[in-house]
């Protein structure tokens, strides 16, 4: 290609006033007219910390980083392959040992739905008799807690997992990577992992569900040689779902995809039918698939150095937390937001909602949710939006996105492509925050209502002093 | 080049690829190019046009097949094929546009420094986010605080970048004008300066003269103030200093903080190349014990450094026989109840010299200006003049109300229109300046209106005028200075020959 020649070899990026750059053209110079908008103010130790990452150097190094980190999500390959005991695959998971969802907190500071939650878990695993052995055991220091996102699984809800639980085993076949979510709790869905919730009846179901619900499928599913379950979020995608408050659509594709393989396995009609059943009366029951896909393609990208990707969005209730690839395991918390959207009945308010709590916004870390919102304008209308506000809050999520995802076209934005990967830098340089969806949670526990947030601003500025701080002179 | 390559495991369905193939033709040189999955179907059509498909292609393969002119062609074909699929391309076609500073990859595409003139306070992060990734920057911006100033300021220095303005009209770098700056001709000399117009005025003049200039570097009216202790003057003089094109260094500034100028002149006595001074409104006082060649007006700034360069101090302006001249004959024009000198001026430095020299040359008189000046008597009202008035269009006030005078004349036309319903008006004396950045007929309105008066009074009224301009911006100054000519206009060669000329006249009419 012919470069074009130039009259001086001074190049000039205008930022301002239009006919500046209209005298530079004139002149043939190489110029360019930034499409400058009013930036979002921050502190100024935040600015000065973002500045370091604009050096040529390190900046090739964070966009390499980013390119690498994002390239984990958008060439993953996650195929839900198995059904497995939490202990056996999540690193850790030991005897006396509990997950939770959110950053890490101490037994003191949690809510009331996770402190219920350890003595549960107490209590299911036989740790404990009674409620106030378990406690007592829990005051005694000697339950060990673990952050759910700082292992391969993930913590919906109150995310409260211990060893012996049942968990959809997801791997991603681009890396080899294993992520464990927890299957729908059936009857008493968010009962035990979701709500942290505890009586014999749950424990039993729980149990039931291990022997005998979720081996039928695990039969089938390794009959079939595993479920691709990235072709379904796409395909559902444009077919309504955002597949984190909607399900609608994978639910169905999951079952076409699932169902003929349970069929054909040779096992009494009545069994298959207890499998059938509890899989197409659930709701929302690809929800956890969908998680399993987003965290077993993100696990590859964790502690990808440079890199300013978000790799983790979540609440404990109390605090929200978030990661960042290049900084590896570090938490930069804010106080939890509380949701705005529709409560399931008028007898709720604000009073009655808990923070934001749980894991699930791994979902948006994989461009689905509320970044997706453009593609499920019914979600958003939980909230009374209309298909616009929708594909605006999508198009304002494209603009703290490192890349367009081309697994996901949607209609409503012409078959535009969704976003994907969260960058830092772009939150804070725009001041627009992930717009994330999710279920409104009961203080007491159960779900109330269903709405979205945005992620605190103050957890992108805590992290962009670390990153300068680790990264930058 | 006649060539297929695979995009593994990449799905693009069928209609997305409809119409990417007469895009891609339409860059020219490009024979065909197609761009299918890899099903059975597709491949044949591939292998009927010619081409060899990979045998390892899987229907769930993206097939991209150009036969191209060369292969530069075909990898721009290449390229902008993923474009369109990754939805990369803008709507204009092959034009980039960016959002933010940070979106530029100087690595691809590559800039040196950013002309800024953003509101001022957002001019600050974005100099510096400038200077982070390596340009220099020019700010046209004014309100930026002095805190800021001295801010990005320090910032450039520790980063080695050079940073002009805030508050910089006129800049030339490597030939190309910045802001509201004029193309001079490259050549030996090289302008550090805190005022825009003063500048202007000198590279123009010396432009006039022969020679040419390297650079301007503007450093923003603030420089001198103690607080920034001059920080961009002095990178700037050493930036020319070692400049293999400029060969004379000019300093340019009003009159300003005394240990500062000290400081800057005592740094240039350190350079190995020649520097003229001029600090406008100082006297050689300022220059005792220092090596650079003093000057005290702009002309004598720009006759000062060809004089250094060539050998020869070039010979312009009047005379004073013909400013007699001038001056016997304007007067016998004039009814009795003329008696007042305007000035309509959009440069600030242009106004100041005039002021200068009148309180210099008309002692005894009393002047009169919209600015706070220690050489004239502030007006009440900005837009009504008093006496011999001497305004500065460009000045807060007006600006405040309309748009600068450089760029859009219609404030100074109304105001030149309204100076002429005063009947005490007996000479209305403007500047002009042209440039790339400025209005595109800045000269025309004025001429015009000019041509109409004197045609239409019976009595009369000088107009004298000065362009400051280059042989090479688009305003064709000679041509604005023909179109003054036949109107009436009295055209000369500088700020300061008009000064001389308006001063001689108000002298006659004070002495009437």
């Amino acid at each position: 290609m012919e470069e074009k020649t130039y009259a001086s070899d001074l190049r000039v990026v205008n930022v301002g006033l239009k006919f500046f750059y209209d005298a530079l053209v004139s002149q043939n110079v190489k110029a360019t007219q930034l499409q400058w908008r009013p930036p979002f103010k921050l502190n100024a130790d935040v600015v000065n910390a973002k500045l370091k990452l604009e050096k040529p150097d390190l900046k090739a190094k964070i966009e390499a980083a980013n390119e690498k980190a994002v390239g984990y999500l958008l060439n993953s390959d996650p195929y839900w392959i198995d059904v497995r005991p939490a202990g056996e695959v999540i690193e850790g998971l030991d005897d006396y040992t509990v997950i939770h969802s959110g950053p890490p907190i101490e037994y003191e500071d949690m809510v009331m739905l996770h402190r219920r939650g350890l003595v549960s878990a107490c209590l299911f695993e036989g740790w404990a008799k009674t409620e106030a052995e378990a406690i007592k055991l829990i005051e005694g220091g000697k339950i060990k807690l673990l952050s759910a996102l700082d292992t391969n699984t993930v913590g919906a809800g109150t995310g409260i997992i211990t060893k012996s639980v049942a968990m959809i085993i997801t791997e991603d076949r681009a890396t080899g990577k294993i992520a464990a979510t927890f299957p729908a709790e059936g009857p008493n869905q968010g009962g035990f992992c979701g709500w942290g919730l505890y009586s014999e009846e749950i424990a039993d179901y729980l149990r039931y569900m291990r022997e005998e619900l979720l081996p039928v499928m695990a039969m089938a599913v390794k009959a079939r040689g595993g479920l691709a379950t990235k072709p379904i979020l796409a395909e559902s995608l444009q077919m309504g779902d955002e597949n984190h408050t909607r399900q609608t659509a994978s639910d169905l594709l999951f079952d076409k995809a699932i169902l003929p393989e349970i069929f054909k396995l040779d096992l009494p009609k009545e069994q298959l039918m207890k499998t059938i059943n509890y899989i197409v009366e659930t709701p929302r029951f690809f929800h956890c698939f969908g998680q399993g896909a987003a965290r077993a393609s993100m696990l590859s990208a964790v502690g990808t150095p440079y890199s300013t990707m978000v790799t983790a969005v979540c609440g404990n209730g109390v605090d929200f937390g978030i990661k960042v690839a290049g900084l590896g395991d570090q938490w930069f918390t804010a106080p939890a937001p509380m949701m705005k959207g529709r409560y399931t009945s008028s007898k709720f308010t604000e009073k009655d909602q808990l923070p934001w709590i749980g894991d699930s916004c791994v979902v948006e870390c994989y461009g689905m949710g509320g970044l997706a919102a453009a593609a499920s304008p019914i979600v958003c209308s939980l909230r009374g939006l209309k298909l616009k506000d929708a594909i605006g809050i999508t198009r304002e999520m494209q603009q703290i996105c490192i890349a367009p995802n081309h697994n996901f076209p949607v209609p409503n934005i012409d078959f535009d492509f969704l976003p994907i990967g969260i960058d830092i830098r772009k939150v804070l340089e725009t001041g627009i925050c992930p717009e994330i969806h999710g279920g409104m949670f009961n203080y007491q526990g159960g779900l109330i209502g269903a709405g979205s947030a945005r992620v605190p601003m103050l957890c992108f500025e805590k992290a962009m002093r670390a990153f300068a701080e680790k990264y930058g002179e | 080049m006649k060539k297929v390559i695979l995009k593994k495991n990449r799905y693009v369905d069928s209609v997305s690829l409809m119409g990417i193939g007469d895009k891609v033709k339409a860059l020219g040189g490009i024979e065909n190019a197609e761009t299918s999955m890899g099903s059975a179907a597709n491949i044949e059509v591939l292998q009927d046009l010619g081409y060899t498909v990979p045998e390892d292609t899987t229907p769930n393969d993206l097939m991209i097949a150009i036969t191209a002119e060369s292969e530069a062609k075909w990898d721009e074909a290449c390229k902008l094929i993923m474009d369109l699929i990754d939805h990369k391309t803008t709507g204009e076609e092959g034009a980039v546009s960016y959002k933010s500073l940070s979106e530029i990859d100087l690595r691809e595409d590559g800039y040196d420094l950013a002309q800024i003139s953003l509101p001022g306070e957002y001019a600050a992060e974005e100099a510096k986010r400038a200077i982070s990734m390596g340009l220099d920057v020019f700010i046209f911006s004014d309100n930026v605080t002095l805190d800021e100033e001295l801010e990005i300021k320090e910032f450039g220095a520790r980063h080695g970048k050079l940073v002009m303005g805030p508050d910089a009209g006129v800049g030339l770098i490597k030939g190309v004008a910045l802001a509201a700056g004029s193309i001079i001709r490259r050549g030996p000399v090289g302008i550090v300066a805190a005022s825009g117009s003063g500048a202007q005025e000198v590279g123009c003049l010396i432009e006039q003269y022969g020679l040419g200039v390297s650079s301007i570097i503007g450093t923003g009216g603030h420089d001198l103030l103690p607080k920034i202790g001059g920080i961009t003057m002095l990178a700037g003089m050493h930036r020319l200093e070692a400049d293999p094109d400029t060969e004379l260094i000019v300093l340019v500034s009003k009159l300003a903080d005394l240990a500062v100028m000290d400081k800057i002149l005592g740094e240039a006595d350190k350079l190995r190349k020649p520097v003229v001074a001029i600090f406008l409104g100082g006297n050689e006082k300022l220059f005792e014990g220092h090596k650079v060649h003093p000057a005290y007006s702009l002309e004598g700034a720009a006759i000062e450094a060809v004089r250094l360069v060539t050998g020869k101090a070039p010979k312009i302006g009047f005379s004073d026989e013909e400013i007699r001249a001038i001056v016997e004959r304007e007067m016998k024009l004039y009814r009795p109840e003329q008696k007042y000198v305007r000035g309509l001026f959009s440069g600030g430095t242009f106004t100041e010299e005039g002021m200068i020299y009148y309180t210099e040359h008309n002692k005894g008189v009393k002047l009169h200006s919209n600015l706070n000046t220690k050489y004239a008597e502030q007006i009440k009202d900005h837009n009504v003049s008093v006496g011999h008035c001497i305004l500065d269009l460009g000045a807060e006030d007006f600006t405040a109300e309309a748009p600068h005078p450089i760029f859009d004349p219609a404030l100074k036309l109304k105001r030149l229109n309204r100076e002429l319903e005063d009947e005490s008006v007996a000479v209305v004396t403007m500047d002009f300046i042209t440039g790339p950045g400025v209005h595109l007929d800045p000269v025309r309105p004025f001429a015009e209106a000019c041509k109409k008066i004197l045609a239409e009074r019976k009595d009369h009224v000088t107009f004298i005028a000065n362009i400051c301009g280059s042989l090479e911006d688009p305003q064709d100054v000679p041509a604005c200075k023909k179109m003054l000519s036949d109107a009436g206009v009295i055209v000369t060669a500088s700020n300061y020959e008009s000064t001389k000329l308006a001063s001689a006249l108000m002298a006659a009419l004070e002495n009437r």
